[in-house]
């Protein structure tokens, strides 16, 4: 809990930085970036050794080296780091960087501040997709696969419903992602109630509630590639995002091919939201929150958004996910808590800046 | 180089918008595209610059059809400046400005330092080194007018062309966009194509002129020739008097509208 509270005041503080407004990058490395890179490293090693059984930093450290440096470690200090809470820190880092990039991409795309995952219907597609392959019981890639086929349908639809004209205004592609999302919701109850209640149901259900505690390495070698291979394309696009954020005539007058340079980004970023989706649920907020919080760092400029969202997204899910697992006896599902946390969050961000614009 | 159009026709659903429309733009040259609202200037640049499909007719640079050129080709030879719109894009002028180096990089290259050298000449070219960190959305309508001619100047392109880029601006603004028109094309060789409303500003800037008519018929020459009280009449529907002032030692064309004509 301390370390929250340390981590939210730094939080502040970068926040309250004002953005120099083009600062240089091509300038020395500022504090605030320095910060914003380190911090999903920091936040992992802090809070990985915080839980029922107390690790110390500085002991953290030790075991996660010892591979390396041969030492001899107390098994159990060796057992709680190396096999339960490793892979959920890096699951929590790779679920919260992508939704987050997912989001920024998402944002840059429609030049709309509320496009989300979740707002534009993917992350519903996705759990739907994903629903129905655990229904019948299928393996983690194609659960992953189904979870990717039906989140991209769900972003296609929302898109030809809200063109008009060749432009999407923001009212439309938000309403036709809620009508979306209903939709692929009402599919998804359907598969609920066909589920048997003994054994698919509650798999289901716990899993779309969001939980990261059945993380292990095996899960992870399925879905890792997955976000990070979407992350790295959407990385690396990040120039085209700003320039795909301009008007259609005008983002084609720069010379870029916009419609396999939008047809990437959307892939890219469904991509990652479904493998996250398909290893821990639907983790809600997390992909709007994010990406504002570094907008208001850094402004509009992506080559800057994007590194910034990966890195804050990462570090704030584990900080999340360690509150899920530390804060009471029983465990608190993931998804509940980024609501409860990112929703007043957020209404802080937007009434003390105004909300960052795209 | 030479831009050209040769008998270019669009239609929208079953409108007859363009036909027949056909001129060429050289090295130096400004043209300015004359007519009243509605009746398909914009349409134009769109079609001309591949962004809507002509019926029949092509466009050509240098001889070369246009649809057989690669995206990054064309657009490293011809520099769109929309019409500004304060949109809600929070980028910097600079980054703005930067984006206009765009069809110089590669798919997942970043620009480099000299690529930021580049934009900041054009910020500097049309004088508006000032407004670096201003973010867009910040701006004024002149302002950003600037910042997305100099962005199109960083493209280092052989033609500009610019839509409506005076209409929205108050007077002073309206003569430094004019004046970086015509010095681009005196002094650095830029060709230009210039959709506007004015005709006063077409005999101001211009070289070579283009009246589109709502009958679909339009006229093409020089200036001087074209912007006439004859064909002002029949384009707008308005009786002007065009009028020589002398002042100092240039002679001045000045555009006056007098009465409405209602022609059956």
């Amino acid at each position: 809990m301390m370390t929250f509270i340390k981590f939210s005041t730094l939080r502040v503080k970068l926040l309250s930085s004002k953005p120099e407004a083009g600062a240089d990058l091509w300038g020395g490395i500022r504090v605030t970036d320095a910060a914003i890179a380190l911090a999903p490293v920091l936040t992992a090693l802090v809070c990985i050794g915080i839980g029922r059984y107390g690790v110390s930093v500085p002991e953290t450290v030790r075991a996660l080296l010892s591979p390396l440096s041969g030492e001899e470690l107390d098994p159990l200090t060796m057992s709680v780091i190396w096999g339960i809470r490793l892979p959920r820190i890096i699951l929590a880092l790779l679920v919260g960087g992508g939704l987050s990039v997912a989001g920024a991409s998402f944002q840059a795309l429609f030049s709309n501040p509320l496009a989300t995952p979740d707002t534009l219907g993917v992350a519903t597609g996705a759990s739907f997709g994903a629903a129905v392959a655990l229904l019948f019981h299928a393996d983690m890639l194609a659960v992953q696969v189904s979870a990717m086929v039906c989140g991209f349908s769900a972003l296609l639809i929302t898109t030809s419903i809200s063109r008009q004209g060749g432009n999407n205004s923001i009212v439309m592609v938000v309403l036709a992602g809620i009508v979306v999302s209903a939709i692929f919701q009402a599919f998804l109850s359907l598969v609920q109630y066909l589920a048997n209640p003994e054994d698919t149901l509650p798999t289901i259900t716990y899993w779309l509630l969001g939980s990261m505690a059945k993380a292990n390495f095996k899960s992870l070698l399925r879905g890792a590639p997955f976000i990070l291979s979407g992350v790295a394309l959407l990385f690396s696009l990040r120039w085209r995002l700003n320039v795909l954020s301009l008007q259609e005539d005008e983002a084609k007058s720069l010379g870029i091919n916009v419609k396999n340079t939008r047809l990437a980004v959307m892939a890219a970023s469904t991509m990652v939201t479904a493998a996250g989706i398909s290893l821990c649920g639907q983790v809600g907020w997390i992909g709007l929150l994010v990406p504002h919080m570094s907008r208001m760092i850094y402004g509009g400029d992506n080559r800057r958004v994007i590194p910034a969202s990966i890195c804050l997204g990462g570090a704030l899910l584990v900080l999340i996910d360690t509150l899920a697992r530390g804060a009471t006896a029983a465990e608190i599902p993931v998804s509940v808590l980024t609501a409860i946390i990112g929703a007043p969050f957020f209404i802080l961000l937007l009434r003390k800046t105004g909300g960052a614009r795209l | 180089m030479i831009f050209s159009v040769e008998n270019g026709c669009f239609s929208f659903k079953d409108h007859r918008v363009l036909s027949g429309i056909s001129f060429s733009v050289s090295s130096g040259q400004v043209l300015s595209v004359l007519g009243p609202n509605g009746v398909g200037k914009t349409t134009l640049l769109r079609c001309m610059m591949g962004f809507l499909k002509w019926d029949s007719g092509a466009t050509y640079i240098d001889g070369r059809e246009f649809q057989s050129m690669r995206h990054d080709e064309i657009w490293k030879k011809i520099a769109y400046v929309p019409q500004s719109k304060n949109s809600y894009l929070s980028f910097t002028a600079e980054e703005m400005v930067l984006m206009g180096r765009t069809a110089h990089l590669r798919t997942f290259a970043q620009p480099t330092a000299s690529d930021r050298k580049v934009a900041l000449a054009s910020m500097e070219q049309v004088g508006i080194s000032r407004l670096r960190n201003k973010k867009c959305n910040e701006l004024s309508g002149g302002e950003l007018q600037m910042v997305l001619i100099a962005r199109a100047l960083s493209a280092k392109p052989e033609l500009l062309v610019l839509d409506e880029p005076e209409s929205n601006l108050d007077f002073k603004n309206q003569l430094i966009v004019l004046e970086t028109i015509s010095k681009l094309s005196k002094e650095s060789g830029i060709a230009a194509i210039v959709n506007t409303h004015y005709p006063a500003h077409a005999l101001k800037i211009s070289d070579i002129a283009l009246i589109l008519t709502h009958s679909g018929d339009s006229f093409h020459g020089p200036t001087e020739k074209i912007v006439s009280e004859g064909n002002m009449c029949d384009a707008f529907d308005v009786r002007v008097l065009i009028h020589d002032v002398s002042f100092e030692d240039r002679v001045i064309k000045s555009v006056i509208p007098l009465s409405v004509t209602q022609r059956a």
